[in-house]
């Protein structure tokens, strides 16, 4: 199934809106780049990637990202082994989880995964053609890639109330 | 340094369940860096396991949703009403109202939406075991 421009719209919007608000929480601003500009930021980088898959919906996030942002989002002891991937994978989780927070109000669910690139794909998955969004800070500290394909039109699904718990990152909710 | 309570002098360990090892270790820096002390699980098989074999020395459980094996509330559902007076603070990506109330139905009694802010970590820690009230717990099975 081919997602139209106005849904791709909608979508691009919830993407972007998900990614730049986690990163904001690490004193990163995102833009929404209209082509792929490979250029990143001095030093030593990492990427990692996750694939998604639901009935509604398909695709994969990569996250790349310097040594210096992953340092500084999750500071820990520099003499423990943990590697760089770990970091990468973190902050793809992260956006993933903002992600299905978003779509639970339109109805959208879906596992994702890190292992092995290979996610068990439903009968009913979405196939056809993809979209891709580029997100990028200035400096070039971090750049995202999102390939996402899905049958849920968001332009007719405005209206729906996420799910979503009255706090956001970082927000403390006593149970 | 240990932080300890003023009835007992029982040291305050955190246990802190997450298959993230970027979280286990950065969550374990804040808090020692508070003064508390730091066990870690992988998963929620681990996380339940030491639960059970060193509940005594324990006065908060973190613990994350999405994991392998077993998730956290599931983890949370096989445990409830066996430690009352242990708190547990669930550390996720997730914020769905309905895992929410699954958590809280299974006893959990805080959430922080990852990422999180070191300083209201060490806030919601302080805060939840200042609700502890004793070290008793109902024996396991």
């Amino acid at each position: 199934m081919m997602m139209g421009d106005e849904q791709w719209t909608k979508w691009r919007l919830l993407l972007s809106q998900t990614a730049i608000e986690l990163f904001e929480h690490y004193g990163v601003t995102l833009h929404d780049e209209p082509r792929w500009t490979p250029v990143l930021g001095e030093g030593e980088h990492v990427a990692g990637s996750v694939y998604f898959c639901g009935d509604l919906i398909q695709g994969a996030l990569t996250v790349c990202a310097t040594r210096e942002l992953l340092g500084s989002a999750t500071p820990v002891a520099p003499e423990l082994p943990i590697p760089l991937s770990d970091f990468a994978r973190e902050i793809a989780n992260q956006i993933m989880g903002g992600l299905k927070s978003r779509l639970t109000g339109h109805g959208v669910d879906f596992s994702y995964a890190f292992a092995d690139p290979v996610v068990q794909q439903p009968e009913a998955a979405p196939g056809g053609d993809a979209r891709t969004l580029v997100l990028r800070s200035a400096g070039g500290e971090v750049a995202l890639m999102f390939v996402i394909t899905s049958n849920v039109d968001l332009a007719s699904a405005g209206d729906a109330v996420p799910q979503k718990a009255p706090q956001g990152p970082g927000g403390l909710i006593l149970l | 340094m240990s932080v300890r309570t003023e009835a007992g002098l029982r040291p305050k360990t955190v246990l802190v369940i997450d298959d993230s090892e970027t979280i286990r270790a950065h969550v374990a820096t804040v808090l020692r860096g508070a003064g508390y002390d730091v066990l870690e699980a992988s998963d929620g098989l681990m996380g339940a396991f030491t639960i059970r074999e060193r509940a005594a020395e324990l006065c908060l459980v973190i613990c994350d949703i999405n994991m392998p094996r077993l998730d956290g509330l599931e983890m949370l559902e096989i445990l409830r009403g066996q430690y009352p007076k242990l708190p547990i603070l669930m550390l996720t990506t997730e914020s769905r109202v309905d895992k929410v109330e699954r958590a809280k139905k299974a006893g959990a009694k805080a959430w922080i939406i990852k990422p999180f802010k070191p300083e209201l970590l060490v806030e919601a820690v302080t805060k939840l075991t200042a609700l502890q009230e004793a070290p008793s717990r109902i024996p396991t099975p």
